[in-house]
């Protein structure tokens, strides 16, 4: 029988006696988290001098122009912006209320005992590698998007304005509802955290006045986890922003702007562009230079992404639920 | 307490790791049956694999049974023992070296079905023959050739253990990008570099290794099984003045829209496709349109010959041009196109050749051949190319990768026609092998002499 545990005196002791190794644990640990720093700036730094030639060739156009011609070496970033940004809205819409409210469910109605098999089963969504869930999409679901979904979406009123023309297959809406299914977990992981953490006391209050369980989590719980519901749709924003090969099997990489606008017509996304081109650009063309000054336009989304959503979150924080 | 912790937890561990006994044999079974299957199917894929076994078992003492075995398998093209006896005196002779050498020189001699016998297998049998090196092997580029490389590399490592291959199949400019920054061995592509084109090592060497039919796939049930297209209405098609199918068969409902696929990444398959649709019909396909990645006015991309075929497949009303062997993999509907002498032709070994063979000049500086003459060609046709360097930095892979070009412009060419490539014409056989016969070492020195 060794000793397993050491008391808190002991404890107290042992660091006394070890200040110098300790600060050494320090410094190990600020050259870990410098690193990461270091490695962001490196990776800013190298795609910014890469992109400085396309920049300089087509200027502060190349955001929007929507040319990408390599036999002419005419390009632009706008198509693929729009497809990118098109596709991260899709996915938004079909998985944030989808999220939110499987998230409510798990935590306000849903008997335990189902509810622990249940997270465990969407968090394995997330563990999908991205692959999978593309090919999924392709072999699976754009039959089933064919001959059902998409016709039934052109008899759909209002939603019929979005859904005009042919489809053939991979387009904006599949690339888009795949890729919801694929940011559904980390919504439902984080909000489902936020809303748990709040206090019982408060739904009970709730519960006392005679509100209904519905009145319970929208009045209630989903206003006090606002912040939280926030930082997870962050993230899940995030993860939609930049997922790429999935979007590449689905989103019928055409690099134009399909006519008439439709959600129907394929086009292609910036992380699609690059993946498909980058091995085809010989290094110090043009094609590459524009390549990474598309890398770097998502970067920056991506990062505005993240940066504005903690902004929200910390003003939200602030003036407490809103 | 921590005691008191610690049995309560195993406990409650015990039946979970029973479980995971079970999940684990599962796990195992599978692993099984994947090997299995995995090692069956190459074994029934391609026939003409028995020397091989013959080959692997007798190592030392097995010198009889070689020639043996080459006895009864002369006749098969691709035999690893296809040794004659003059050159079985040698084998035995040098038993130290390495045999893979002695059985290369004689599958060069002995099995050019197409070659008009340059006596390039005693050139390939310089002095350096008796140790032909072992030797990895890698490339890039076409997927064009993807599926006539995968068996080819297959059969050669089977007849020459020493020598093994890794393909990469990324598309024939990420091929000429690897093999300009030597990052590979050997680049692959449907379209040859200018023959002044230098990379990092040096001048470039271009053997043309394949002959290959694009054919038109498509996807509409109304169009039956065997549409006919004229080289303006696919120009049209994918210029996207025909959007309906009922205007190429009146079979179709009007309305029936037409979904052009092409190849997203940049593409020797695309660079003939263009030619091709501008040769026939220049108004609705400017030379603007003509490339390897030209800015397709419609429809939707697929990455790859493979991502092509899938979208046809997958999709609604579709058409994308691809590689014969990956039309035919697919089982999808290909069409019979017009040619130039106003017959319909459907893409197969003879009306590819056919096409080939009204362009005796072939070059990597004049390597088009689409639209050609005669009343059988199939007028969307293209060779490919294996770019390797001049000067080879390592003389031991300088060696093998000769030998195995050689290989495949040769006895390599069986594989081709089996999938829907088309053997190489006599005329294109001795090109490569006097391109071959071009390489040297770091020195400067012929490796063949």
């Amino acid at each position: 029988m060794t000793q397993q545990l050491d008391s808190p005196r002991q404890l107290l002791a042992q660091r006394r006696s070890s200040r110098s190794s300790g600060r050494g644990y320090a410094l190990l640990l600020w050259t870990a988290a410098a690193i990461f720093v270091l490695v962001l700036a490196a990776i800013i730094e190298g795609i910014l001098s890469q992109s400085t030639q396309a920049f300089g060739h087509f200027g502060i156009g190349f955001l929007w122009h929507t040319a990408f011609n390599t036999v002419t070496n005419q390009y632009g970033a706008g198509q693929f912006i729009i497809g990118t940004l098109v596709v991260t809205a899709i996915a938004m819409v079909i998985a944030v209320p989808i999220g939110l409210a499987t998230a409510s469910f798990l935590t306000e109605m849903c008997p335990r005992r189902i509810a622990t098999p249940l997270g465990v089963a969407i968090d394995l969504i997330a563990a999908v590698p991205s692959i999978v869930v593309g090919l999924w999409g392709l072999y699976v679901m754009q039959p089933v998007f064919l001959r059902d979904v998409e016709p039934f979406m052109k008899k759909i009123p209002v939603v019929s304005f979005f859904f005009k023309g042919f489809a053939a297959g991979p387009s904006y809406f599949l690339a888009g509802f795949v890729l919801s299914i694929m940011i559904v977990p980390t919504m439902v992981a984080l909000s489902r955290t936020a809303l748990a953490g709040v206090g019982t006391a408060d739904r009970e209050a709730a519960i006392a006045l005679g509100a209904t369980p519905w009145q319970v989590v929208r009045k209630v719980v989903v206003p006090g986890a606002n912040s939280g519901i926030l930082a997870a749709t962050t993230l899940a924003l995030g993860r939609a922003v930049g997922e790429t090969i999935a979007i590449t099997l689905l989103i019928g990489n055409s690099n134009l702007i399909g006519h008439p606008l439709s959600l129907l017509n394929p086009g292609a996304t910036l992380g699609s562009v690059i993946v498909l081109n980058f091995g085809e650009s010989t290094p110090g063309t043009l094609l590459r230079s524009v390549l990474l000054a598309l890398a770097l336009i998502l970067l920056v989304i991506t990062l505005m992404v993240n940066i504005g959503g903690r902004m929200i979150v910390r003003k939200s924080r602030q003036f407490g639920a809103l | 307490m921590f005691k008191r912790v610690t049995p309560e937890v195993r406990s409650g561990e015990s039946p979970r790791s029973g479980k995971r006994w079970i999940i684990g044999t599962m796990v195992l079974a599978g692993g099984l049956v994947a090997a299995a299957c995995g090692s069956s199917s190459p074994a029934t894929s391609s026939a003409a694999k028995k020397p091989a076994t013959h080959h692997k078992s007798g190592s030392a003492a097995a010198a009889t049974t070689t020639t043996t075995a080459a006895a009864t398998a002369t006749t098969t093209t691709t035999a690893a023992a296809g040794a004659t006896p003059t050159t079985a005196a040698p084998a035995a002779t040098g038993s130290a070296a390495p045999k893979a050498s002695s059985t290369t020189k004689t599958t060069v001699k002995a099995a050019a079905p197409a070659a008009p016998s340059t006596g390039l297998g005693s050139a390939l049998g310089g002095s350096n023959d008796f140790n032909t090196p072992a030797a990895t092997l890698t490339g890039a580029g076409s997927t064009f050739d993807q599926p006539l490389f995968a068996r080819q590399f297959f059969d050669y490592h089977n007849d020459n253990k020493g020598v093994s291959v890794n393909y990469a199949s990324v598309g024939s400019g990420a091929g000429e990008a690897d093999i300009l920054a030597s990052s590979v061995a050997f680049g692959a592509s449907d379209v040859p570099e200018p023959g002044s084109t230098t990379g990092t090592g040096g001048a470039l060497l271009q053997v043309p290794v394949v002959l290959g039919g694009i054919a038109m796939a498509y996807n509409e049930p109304c169009m039956g099984t065997n549409a006919h297209l004229t080289g303006t209405q696919i120009a049209q098609i994918y210029s996207g003045k025909i959007t309906d199918w009922h205007a190429i068969d009146a079979n179709c409902p009007s309305g029936s829209n037409i979904e052009p696929v092409y190849r997203a990444d940049s593409s020797g398959t695309s660079n003939a496709f263009t030619n091709y649709l501008h040769s026939v019909d220049g108004a609705d396909w400017g030379s603007s349109l003509v490339g390897k990645q030209p800015a397709f006015p419609k429809g939707e991309g697929g990455n790859g010959n493979a991502g092509v075929a899938g979208d046809v497949q997958g999709g609604a009303g579709t058409i994308g041009y691809v590689e014969l062997a990956y039309a035919l993999q697919s089982g999808l509907n290909y069409a019979a196109v017009q040619n130039s002498s106003g017959s319909f032709v459907v893409p197969n070994a003879s009306s590819v050749a056919a096409d080939a063979a009204s362009f005796p000049g072939v070059t990597a500086d004049n390597y088009l051949i689409v639209n050609g003459s005669g009343a059988n060609a199939y007028p969307i046709s293209t060779y490919s190319w294996v770019l390797v360097y001049q000067k080879q930095s390592n003389q031991n892979n300088g060696i093998a990768l000769g030998k195995m070009l050689d290989w495949m412009a040769t006895a390599g060419q069986s594989d081709a026609s089996a999938i829907g490539y088309v053997p190489l014409p006599s005329n294109i056989v001795a090109l490569a092998e006097a391109t071959i016969k071009k390489m040297t070492n770091s020195a400067g020195q012929a490796l063949f002499s």
